[in-house]
C-alpha cells in the first residue's frame, strides 16, 4: 500500500472524532445561551456551560496537534519512500529511463549510461529511437502504440545500439505511467544487458554442436530413450541410419515405429530382463541381440548402456550405445563351426586310428600264426632230412641244412621280440607304487641261477620306490639287466650298479655295467628296431628289446638315455613320472 | 594199447607231418586220426558227414587242437566238444602257434586241459609232443569208454 494513498478506517476515524469534538461544542453553547438570559448571573448552569465549551475547546486543540503531527510524520515518510526509489533506481545494474508518449526521453539513470554509454545530459530530451539500432527503427510505433493501449511490455527480446556504435542484446520491461487521474503519459523502460547471457548460450549451443558432431562420428548408435518394450527414443545420434537403416528423426518418438520392433522377437525378452535386472540392480547393462534392418535383413548388434533416472522412478530413461556386431558374430560362429568340425574330424581320427589298432592287432595274430608255421616246417623237415637221410648227405649238405634251421630259429625269435614289441606297446597300463629295488634283485636273482658260474659284482640301491605298471616295468628292468648280463660277459670282474639320483625332475635311476660299451657316435640307432651295434656272434640278440625299454618308458611319461664308451661299459638312465603326475 | 588214438586237428599239412613224426619216433600211439578242419573234427567225433557210418562210442584218448582252422574254429570245436555227452570229459590239448594272452584265456574258458604253444625248434616241439603223449595216453587214467553201440 503506498504511503500517499489515505486510509479509509483511518479517514473515517478523523471525521469521526472532529464531529463528535464539533457536537460536544455546539451542546456547551446551546446550554450557555439557554442560560445566560435576563436573568442571567453567575448561575451553575453557565458554570456547567462554559465547563463543557472549555472541555470541547481543549479536547479539539489536542486533536488538532495530534493530527498536523500526523501529517508531518506522514510527509518525511513519503520523502523517505522517494529517496530510497531514487537510490534504487541509481544503483539498478539495469538501465531503467523513461519517456513520454512522443518517445522523448525524460529520465536516465547510471545503468542506462553504463548500458548505452549516454550521460543523462546527452540523452534526456532526446528521441528513444536514437538508441535503436537502424535496422529496427520500425519496432517503436508499435511499442508506443502499445503502451498507449495501457499494455504492459514483458521480457521483450530486442537490440539496441550504444554510443559507440556497439549492437548489444537487450531484454526491455517497458510499464506505462499514469498521472493521477489515470491518463498514462509516460512510459518506464528497464532494459538488462543480455550480452553475457548471450556469450553463454552460444558456449552453450557450440558445446552441443560438437556433442552432436561427436555423437554422429561414433560407429554404431548412441541413444537416449524410455525402457519399456517399445524403447521409445527422445534423442537417436546419426548413426542410425547405417545400423538400421533409418534416418534418427524417424526413430526418434516412434515417428515411423519404435525401437522395440525391430528387436528380433526370440531376443526381446532376454533384452527387457537383462534391463529391468541392471535397472533393478544401478548397474550397466549389456545385451547381444538381432534387430531388424530391412526386408528380411538381420544385424547382430550389442547394446550397452545404463539408466538415469533412479530405479524408483515411474519411468526410466536409458542412455547408451548400440553398435554393430554382426561380422564378430559371424567370425565367432565360423570359429564354432570350425571347432566342431575338429572335432568330428578328432573323432574321425580316432575311429581310423581304432580300426588301424584293430588291423595291427589282426596283423599280430597272423603273424604269430602265420609266419611262424612255415618257420617250423623250415625248421622241422631240415632235421628230419638230417636225422633221416644222414648216409646220402656230404658235409656240405649238413652244413646247408643246419644253416636252414638256425636261420628259421633266428627269424622265430625276431618275430617273438616283434610281438613283445607291439604287445608292450598295446597292452593297458595299471599303474602303482613299485619297490624297484626288489624287482631289480628279483630278476638278478633269476640270471645268476640261469648262470651260476658268473661271478658279478652287484650293488643295488636299498629302498628305490617308483610308480609304474608293474609288468611293463619288469620288461624295462629284464631287458636293461639282461643286457648288462651280456654285455659283461668277457670280464674277468664283470660288476653291475642300479641306483638312483634325485634331481628336480625326479628320480633318475640308471643301470652301469663295465661291459663292452659302444662308440657314442652310434647312440642315435641304439633305440631303433632291428638296429644291433655288437656282431651277433659277439653277442647274440634281435635289436628288438632297447625299442621296447624306450617305448615302455614313453608311455610312463618318461624319458631314457644312454651314455657309453667303447669296451668301458655304458649307463642306461631312466625317468618315471611321479604319481599324480600328467601323462604323455 | 592198441585202441588209443590221438584226434589231431591241424589244417597245416607241415605241422600234421611234423607232428606223427614226433609221435612215430617217440613210439607213443599207433594210430593218429587227423581232421583238416574244424567240421571235419566234429564229424568224426559225431559221427557226421563223410564219417557217418563211424561208431561215435568209440573216442579218442586225447584230442590235439589248432585253434586256427578253416570254416569251424578251434574254440567252436572245443564249445561242442564239452557241450556234448559223448565228449565232455575228453582231455583237449590246444597245440598252437599263438601266445596271446586273450586266446590262452579262451582256451581255458571253453574248456581246454592243456594249452601249448608250437616251438619253432623241432627238438622242442618233438619233446612237447613226446611229454604231452606221455602224460595223456599213458599215465592220465581217462573215463572208460562205453563200448560199441549196443
Amino acid at each position: 500500500m503506498s504511503e500517499n494513498e489515505e486510509n479509509p478506517i483511518l479517514a473515517f476515524q478523523h471525521r469521526f472524532t472532529a464531529i463528535c469534538a464539533g457536537l460536544w461544542c455546539a451542546v456547551a453553547v446551546l446550554v450557555f445561551i439557554e442560560n445566560a438570559g435576563p436573568a442571567a448571573g453567575k448561575t451553575p448552569e453557565t458554570l456547567f456551560g462554559l465547563g463543557l465549551l472549555a472541555t470541547g475547546l481543549a479536547f479539539l486543540g489536542w486533536w488538532s496537534a495530534r493530527s498536523f503531527k500526523q501529517l508531518l510524520i506522514r510527509q518525511q515518510n513519503t520523502q523517505y519512500t522517494q529517496a530510497r526509489l531514487a537510490a534504487i533506481v541509481d544503483s539498478s545494474k539495469d538501465a531503467i529511463l523513461s519517456k513520454d508518449l512522443n518517445g522523448f526521453i525524460q529520465t536516465w539513470n547510471a545503468g542506462a549510461q553504463q548500458l548505452y554509454g549516454y550521460t543523462a545530459e546527452e540523452i534526456v530530451g532526446q528521441k528513444i529511437s536514437t538508441l535503436v539500432p537502424p535496422h529496427m527503427k520500425d519496432e517503436i510505433p508499435n511499442i508506443l502504440e502499445r503502451l498507449a493501449r495501457g499494455e504492459m511490455i514483458g521480457e521483450y527480446q530486442t537490440k539496441r545500439i550504444t554510443k559507440s556504435g556497439e549492437i548489444v542484446p537487450v531484454s526491455l520491461c517497458i510499464s506505462p505511467v499514469r498521472d493521477p487521474h489515470g491518463n498514462i503519459v509516460a512510459a518506464s523502460t528497464v532494459a538488462r544487458d543480455m550480452r553475457a547471457y548471450q556469450a553463454a548460450l552460444d558456449k552453450i549451443t557450440e558445446s552441443e554442436t560438437h556433442l552432436r558432431t561427436l555423437m554422429s562420428n561414433v560407429i554404431g548408435m548412441v541413444y537416449r530413450g524410455t525402457a519399456d518394450a517399445d524403447r521409445t527414443m527422445s534423442y537417436v545420434s546419426r548413426g542410425s541410419l547405417e545400423l538400421l537403416a533409418i534416418s534418427s528423426e524417424d526413430l526418434m518418438n516412434n515417428r515411423k515405429g519404435s525401437y522395440g520392433h525391430l528387436v528380433h522377437a526370440d531376443d526381446r525378452g532376454a533384452l527387457q530382463d537383462e534391463i529391468a535386472d541392471a535397472i533393478q540392480n544401478e548397474r550397466p547393462y549389456r545385451a547381444e541381440y538381432r534387430v531388424n534392418c530391412g526386408p528380411d535383413q538381420w544385424k547382430w548388434v550389442r547394446e550397452q548402456g545404463r539408466c538415469i533416472s533412479t530405479p524408483k522412478t515411474e519411468e526410466h530413461i536409458l542412455e547408451g550405445l548400440i553398435v554393430d556386431v554382426t561380422d564378430q558374430k559371424n567370425f565367432e560362429e565360423k570359429i564354432r563351426t570350425l571347432n566342431l568340425r575338429l572335432e568330428t574330424d578328432v573323432e574321425e581320427r580316432t575311429r581310423e586310428l581304432e580300426t588301424a589298432n584293430a588291423e595291427l592287432e589282426a596283423f599280430c595274430y597272423s603273424v604269430s600264426h602265420d609266419l611262424r608255421s612255415p618257420l617250423r616246417g623250415l625248421h622241422g623237415f631240415s632235421q628230419a632230412l638230417l636225422e633221416d637221410y644222414p648216409d646220402r648227405l656230404d658235409d656240405r649238405g649238413v652244413d646247408y641244412l643246419n644253416r636252414i634251421r638256425t636261420a628259421s630259429m633266428k627269424m622265430g625269435e625276431l618275430i617273438d621280440a616283434l610281438l613283445e614289441l607291439s604287445r608292450m606297446s598295446r597292452q593297458e597300463m595299471h599303474r602303482k607304487e613299485l619297490n624297484l629295488t626288489g624287482m631289480v634283485k628279483d630278476r638278478i636273482r633269476l640270471l645268476r641261477e640261469m648262470d651260476p658260474d658268473r661271478l658279478m659284482d652287484i650293488h643295488v640301491q636299498e629302498g628305490m620306490q617308483a610308480y609304474g605298471d608293474p609288468e611293463l616295468i619288469a620288461v624295462v628292468l629284464a631287458n636293461l639287466l639282461d643286457n648288462a648280463w651280456k654285455f659283461t660277459s668277457k670280464l674277468d670282474r664283470p660288476s653291475i650298479r642300479c641306483e638312483c639320483n634325485d634331481t628336480d625332475e625326479g628320480h633318475v635311476f640308471y643301470i652301469r655295467d663295465n661291459g663292452a660299451g659302444f662308440d657314442m657316435a652310434y647312440a642315435d640307432k641304439l633305440f631303433t628296431a632291428f638296429q644291433r651295434l655288437h656282431k651277433t656272434s659277439e653277442f647274440p640278440g634281435t635289436g628288438v628289446g632297447l625299442t621296447t625299454v624306450q617305448r615302455i618308458i614313453h608311455r610312463h611319461g618318461g624319458e631314457i638315455w644312454v651314455e657309453a664308451e667303447q669296451n668301458a661299459g655304458c649307463t642306461f638312465y631312466f625317468t618315471l613320472r611321479n604319481k599324480g603326475a600328467k601323462d604323455e | 594199447m592198441n585202441d588209443k588214438f590221438v584226434l589231431l586237428v591241424e589244417d597245416n599239412p607241415d605241422d600234421r607231418e611234423l607232428a606223427c613224426r614226433a609221435f612215430r619216433q617217440h613210439k607213443i600211439v599207433n594210430h593218429i586220426e587227423v581232421a583238416e578242419d574244424g567240421r571235419d573234427a566234429l564229424d568224426f567225433l559225431f559221427g557226421e558227414g563223410r564219417h557217418a557210418d563211424r561208431d561215435d562210442s568209440i573216442q579218442p584218448t586225447l584230442i590235439l587242437l589248432d585253434l586256427k582252422l578253416p570254416r569251424i574254429d578251434g574254440f567252436e570245436v572245443l564249445r561242442h566238444i564239452r557241450n556234448d555227452e559223448r565228449t565232455r570229459y575228453l582231455p583237449v590239448v590246444i597245440l598252437t602257434s599263438s601266445r596271446e594272452e586273450e586266446d590262452r584265456v579262451k582256451g581255458y574258458s571253453c574248456g581246454a586241459n592243456s594249452y601249448i604253444r608250437k616251438p619253432v625248434e623241432f627238438n622242442e616241439f618233438s619233446e612237447a609232443i613226446r611229454q604231452l603223449g606221455l602224460y595223456w595216453m599213458i599215465l592220465n587214467e581217462p573215463l572208460p569208454n562205453r563200448g560199441p553201440k549196443p
